[in-house]
């Protein structure tokens, strides 16, 4: 995995940077809209970390001329504009998602993990969330080394759920996905399903918990051991 | 503008009917002044006046002339020691009418003469007046002679002829005059405002928040073009200012933001428990800055940004992404669908006031609070707990009102702002009954939903 940071601040480049090779990928920072340009004409890159503020131009310009050129490259936009307006125009514009400064280390690697699950070249597609682990290729799910046996209802029902970590998951998506077993739907369904899962996980110390937001959907966190 | 001010046609048209009273009782007291220097003038209407009166008395039947003293006249002329005498005789001689003593023979001309269409006598010098004279008048095709002879004028007849010589030769002509300048100035004066009007319309629909903009100065008359020249130099000024604000809230946001990433991403790389407590700082500081941002955009906004928003998905969306920070601060969040009632309003103002209640609920309402954010059908957002309850804000005019950072102090504040903007209600009170009572419940209560509520559509046809 190789990510691009554009930053004008020198300092917050080299602690992202840090964050980022810790985390096993390889990272090119640099400072400027046309130092940015100059490396990804050099470079295909797996995600772009991408400050709106920058000495020479505003980064919004940039992302808008990589989706002119075709480039799907993802693109995670980092804003010290935090009105949700503002958010709404850095979307529109092409980025995929967006972290408001100050941020914390933990989202911006789940943010950035996301983004890369996303990329067509993304490799080994493993869903993690506190000690539980997903692995797309076998359809495993397990905890700490121990297999947890789950329905393909219920598997489908946790990928969604770790795909948001952190983030509601509305409760129509669950019942759209549901809804593609061919069974019939009772109202509950999906509260049932729920507390099968939970009931299953609770049994291991997956450090997370799923969340019920009443009248909106579904939430899987973690939980500070 | 204040209550008393009125339009300025009403102005004009008071002062001219004003003006014209005067100027009429000026004219007034100068002409009777001219007909009281002449007695004589004044005696010969006078008896016109009294001959034309009398002369309503004839009739003819059959050709035979007849007389009567009409009604009115009785007092004056029908009544001896009066000080009114008359008579009245056709050109023979033959007397059809008289009121008349020996002084008859005095006062009048002979019967025996022919009498001159008009003659008129003075008998003093002065007031009150004592003529007598006579007159010639036509009834058909017989004349008739009237005499008459008045002695000091004991019942002012002469104030009668003074009246009627100022409703006819001033009143009259000086209303109409008064009519047209009247009508003329409230012209001028409609049409001059026009271009005020306009310029006042235009001013209006002026947006600070527009680069460019300002009144069209073109084809106004001079006064108004200065008029509206003041008011645009004033609208640059306010863009300015909008401006400079809009600079500095995206300064603070930058300037201050990236420091604050940076000091918490070093913190976080410290493992120690007092770097965690510099984090909680931190946040607290990040939330404040978030807070004036917000005022800072409230200030910039008006109406103008207000689109239909249906509350809720907008409160559904709204719910689902502050559950996050809610579970991780250990509580728990709901939210209460009504009929989706659709309101007027700014999103991103909106968004500000519902997470300004829900944070306040989750940092004061304790450990395990449950929040319920719901929407009511007539048009209202209300945010509850089942915390420790809400305790009376500070009066807004105490002391460190506005330095609690992120406490109830500027975040309600935000709140009622966001709502004052929205033509909104916002109430904030104990919820549950009890002792010490449970819970608090905030709502905005909308003026009103733009849509039509579930079950009330008119039946088709």
């Amino acid at each position: 995995m190789r990510l691009l940071l554009i930053e004008d601040s020198p300092r917050l480049r080299e602690l992202v940077g840090e964050t980022i090779r810790d985390a096993g990928w390889r990272l090119d920072a640099v400072g400027s809209a046309a130092e940015a340009e100059a490396a990804m004409e050099g470079e295909e890159y797996d995600l772009i970390l991408l400050d709106l503020g920058l000495p020479d131009g505003d980064g919004l310009d940039l992302v808008r001329g990589l989706r002119r050129r075709r480039r799907m490259t993802p693109v995670l936009v980092i804003t010290a504009r935090g009105a949700v307006d503002e958010r709404i125009a850095g979307l529109d514009a092409g980025a995929d998602d967006y972290l408001t400064k100050p941020f914390n280390n933990g989202e911006l690697l789940a943010r950035a993990r996301a983004l890369l699950r996303r990329a067509p070249l993304a490799v080994a597609p493993v869903l993690e969330a506190g000690a539980l682990r997903f692995d797309l290729a076998t359809l495993e799910v397990s905890c700490a080394g121990a297999a947890i046996a789950l329905t393909p209802r219920e598997r489908a029902v946790l990928e969604i759920l770790m795909r948001d970590l952190g983030r509601v998951t509305a409760k129509r998506v669950l019942e759209a996905k549901l809804s593609g077993f061919d069974e019939e739907m009772s109202t509950n369904a999906v509260e049932l399903l729920l507390s099968r899962i939970r009931k299953k996980l609770a049994a291991h110390p997956t450090g997370t918990a799923i969340e019920t937001v009443r009248g909106v959907g579904y939430m899987l966190r973690e939980v500070p051991g | 503008m204040s209550a008393r001010a009125r339009p300025l046609a009403s102005l004009v048209a008071r002062r001219i009917v004003l003006f014209a009273a005067l100027a009429m009782l000026a004219q007034l007291a100068a002409v009777l002044w001219e007909y009281v220097r002449e007695p004589d003038n004044l005696a010969r209407l006078l008896l016109e006046r009294e001959t034309e009166a009398l002369a309503a008395g004839f009739s003819l039947h059959d050709g035979r002339l007849g007389y009567e003293l009409p009604a009115g006249l009785r007092a004056r002329y029908g009544r001896e020691g009066s000080g009114y005498v008359a008579r009245v005789r056709t050109a023979s001689g033959v007397i059809l009418y008289s009121q008349c003593d020996e002084s008859c023979t005095e006062h009048f001309l002979p019967l025996e003469l022919n009498p001159p269409s008009f003659w008129m006598r003075m008998r003093g010098e002065g007031y009150p007046l004592s003529f007598a004279g006579g007159h010639t008048v036509e009834i058909g095709a017989r004349s008739a002679f009237i005499e008459l002879a008045i002695d000091r004028d004991p019942q002012h007849a002469v104030w009668r002829v003074l009246a009627d010589e100022a409703v006819d030769h001033m009143l009259v002509p000086m209303s109409l005059t008064l009519l047209f300048v009247l009508g003329a100035s409230l012209y001028s004066i409609r049409a001059a405002l026009r271009p005020v009007r306009e310029a006042a319309e235009a001013a209006d629909r002026l947006d600070p928040m527009q680069p460019e903009g300002g009144l069209d100065t073109a084809g106004m008359p001079l006064e108004i073009a200065q008029l509206a020249g003041a008011v645009n130099r004033s609208y640059a000024r306010v863009r300015d200012l909008v401006s400079g604000q809009k600079l500095f809230t995206s300064a603070i946001a930058h300037e201050i933001r990236t420091p604050l990433a940076i000091v918490r991403l070093e913190l976080e790389r410290i493992d120690h428990p007092r770097a965690r407590k510099a984090l909680a700082e931190l946040d607290e500081l990040s939330r404040f800055i978030d807070q004036i941002l917000a005022l800072a955009r409230l200030e910039a906004a008006d109406r103008r940004g207000f689109v239909p928003i249906a509350l809720d998905p907008f409160l559904e969306e709204i719910v689902g992404s502050m559950a996050g920070l809610v579970f991780e601060r250990g509580g728990s969040i709901g939210f209460e669908p009504s009929d989706n009632p659709v309101v007027e309003g700014q999103p991103a103002l909106l968004r500000d006031a519902v997470r300004n209640l829900v944070e306040n609920a989750v940092r004061h309402a304790g450990p395990g609070v449950a929040i319920l954010v719901a929407s009511e059908p007539g048009g209202a957002i209300v945010v509850s707990d089942d915390g420790v309850g809400f305790s009376a804000p500070p009066r807004p005019d105490a002391p460190g009102f506005y330095k609690r950072a992120g406490g109830l102090g500027i975040g309600l504040e935000i709140v009622r702002r966001v709502a004052a903007l929205h033509g909104a209600g916002f109430t904030i009170a104990g919820g549950a009954a009890g002792t010490p009572p449970r819970g608090t419940r905030a709502r905005i209560a909308f003026p009103g939903r733009i849509d039509r509520p579930a079950g009330t559509e008119p039946p088709a046809g």
